[in-house]
């Protein structure tokens, strides 16, 4: 349905995307993942005619945007990382506006406004409702001309975690009508909606795949948080003794008479069941915490590129 | 095009701008009908509109300051560059909503001869050549500080540049350049703006002069837009 061929954009000598290509289907919610400065937003801007490519060229359903701006750009509904909304103007005069600048029928904005929750402050000014309001206010105007694909840069970021279950429900609602591009830097945020991700990192594309199997990706490289109660020495003897187990580090221990730990497992192996039994043989010894690190962008990135990821300037 | 010229106008109103622009030119036009034509028993009101240009300096900047450079600064271009309406429809927009603020004015400055005709016989032919012409140069000039805004995300660099701006041009108007070179010397007689009044000023319709302002409107209007349009490429 979305095409994205070759996409390349350079700032002068800078290559701020370099030769990305990759497809959207029909009814999909695709993730798009990476660092800040990665060239995430540059890459949305293109595909929305808000920026020019240098080279390459997107397709929406075979339509060019250099061959039928206006055909391709009904078929697009975007909400940038700033929601573009005029504070001056109440949610009503807004979603007008939107119609009238993208031809839709103004008996439309009902629907919206019930859709995202936000009919109860449509006489109100954009700039006195909270983040999470301007948020969604910024999804209406997407929603605007039933565009098939929506484009969503980072729409949960700034958010506190009431208004980030909010956005993420409303957009799960979305996605079983229409094809989602999102994008972030956080890998829980895209897994938790997402079926399939890709992953951009210096303005090129390093991994394209289900959340699951980019999780895999690290599955070898599990680290686990521990907290044992006991004589420090013995129970650092203990761990050093244990099969599969890569190495581990001290951490400040938040409780008296106990020690936290870090602990690398070697690569595939599982060492949870070994280090229990491990502990609970030990008569003077209890295990007070014992959890897996989640895994995290930076652990595929480092993963993919064998480096931190990092931002780029 | 309609929602872009219904949202500017309602900014226009709803914030201080149209009421600030056309209370100045009111009081100003009010103060030289006062001295010019009440205090000296003058019937003919061109005197007013001879002194007014002048004021065109301070205002038509803040009627176009902030058209595009507001937009930037906000990032709600986004919103308009990604809909499906054109830029062209974008600019003439903004464009027509300027010039329908100062079409208030220009209506509102009625008042005197209407007023003066109550006590003398005023050249109706006179008011309304220098009204046309009043609203051509004013129609040009804001076609020149929409340019401007589209320059720069700061709406007060491009208000001081409008300023700038229309103060050179009003003063290439008053003086007849000889440098040797007649193509130099065209251009700036071209960009004295002041000159092609002085026909609609003495109540003729100069189609020369007429062509003048639409031609300075329609060519700033197209640089605005290649302006946006460049903006997106680079």
């Amino acid at each position: 349905m979305i095409e994205v061929k070759n996409l390349t954009k350079k700032y002068g000598s800078k290559t701020v995307l370099n030769d990305v290509s990759f497809t959207i289907n029909q009814g999909e919610i695709l993730g798009f993942l990476g660092p800040n400065g990665a060239g995430k937003s540059t890459t949305m801007n293109i595909m929305t005619g808000y920026i020019a490519s240098t080279s390459g060229s997107v397709e929406i359903d075979g339509i060019d945007i250099m061959d039928d701006a206006k055909a391709y750009k009904k078929k697009i509904g975007y909400l940038p990382e700033i929601p573009p909304l005029y504070n001056d103007m109440t949610v009503m005069e807004y979603m007008e506006f939107v119609c009238g600048i993208k031809y839709a029928d103004p008996s439309c904005i009902k629907d919206i406004l019930e859709e995202v929750h936000i009919t109860d402050v449509k006489d109100r000014l954009i700039k006195n409702l909270s983040k999470g309001y301007r948020q969604r206010v910024g999804i209406a105007q997407a929603l605007v001309g039933d565009p098939e694909l929506l484009i969503l840069d980072e729409p949960t970021v700034g958010l506190d975690p009431m208004q980030i279950i909010d956005i993420r429900n409303v957009i799960s609602q979305l996605g079983k009508k229409k094809t989602l591009f999102i994008s972030s830097h956080i890998l829980s945020e895209i897994s938790a909606v997402c079926d399939r991700v890709i992953i951009i990192n210096k303005g090129k594309l390093i991994a394209e795949d289900t959340p699951e199997n980019l999780a895999k990706l690290v599955s070898g490289k599990n680290k686990y948080c521990v907290c044992i109660e006991g004589d420090k020495e013995k129970i650092e003897k203990l761990i050093s003794n244990i099969q599969g187990i890569e190495r581990f580090e001290e951490k400040t221990a938040s409780e008296p008479g106990a020690f936290e730990y870090v602990v690398y497992a070697q690569n595939g192996t599982d060492i949870r069941k070994t280090l229990f039994k491990a502990v609970a043989g030990e008569g003077d010894m209890a295990i007070l915490m014992f959890k897996a690190f989640d895994i995290t962008l930076e652990d595929i990135f480092i993963s993919l590129t064998g480096s931190e990821g990092g931002e780029e300037q | 095009m309609n929602a872009i010229v219904k949202k500017e106008l309602r900014v226009y109103f709803n914030t201080p701008i149209a009421w600030v622009f056309i209370a100045v030119l009111m009081c100003v036009s009010g103060l030289f009908f006062t001295l010019f034509n009440l205090f000296m028993a003058n019937p003919s009101v061109n005197v007013i509109f001879s002194s007014l240009p002048l004021v065109f300096v301070i205002m038509i900047p803040l009627l176009t300051m902030r058209l595009f450079s507001e937009e930037r600064a906000l990032k709600t271009d986004q919103l308009l560059l990604t809909s499906p309406i054109s830029v062209a429809s974008i600019v003439w927009g903004k464009f027509l909503a300027a010039v329908m603020v100062f079409g208030v004015a220009i209506v509102l400055m009625l008042i005197y001869p209407i007023i003066l005709n109550i006590y003398s016989d005023v050249s109706w032919g006179i008011v309304f050549t220098n009204n046309v012409g009043f609203f051509l140069l004013g129609s040009a000039l804001i076609s020149i500080g929409i340019f401007i805004s589209s320059l720069t995300e700061n709406q007060f660099t491009a208000g001081i540049i409008t300023i700038a701006t229309l103060l050179i041009m009003f003063l290439l108007s008053g003086i007849s350049v000889s440098s040797g070179y007649a193509v130099v010397d065209k251009i700036i007689a071209y960009i004295g703006i002041l000159k092609s009044f002085d026909s609609f000023y003495i109540g003729l319709f100069n189609v020369v002069d007429i062509m003048y302002y639409v031609s300075i409107i329609i060519i700033f209007i197209m640089l605005t837009v290649y302006r946006i349009e460049r903006r997106r490429v680079k």
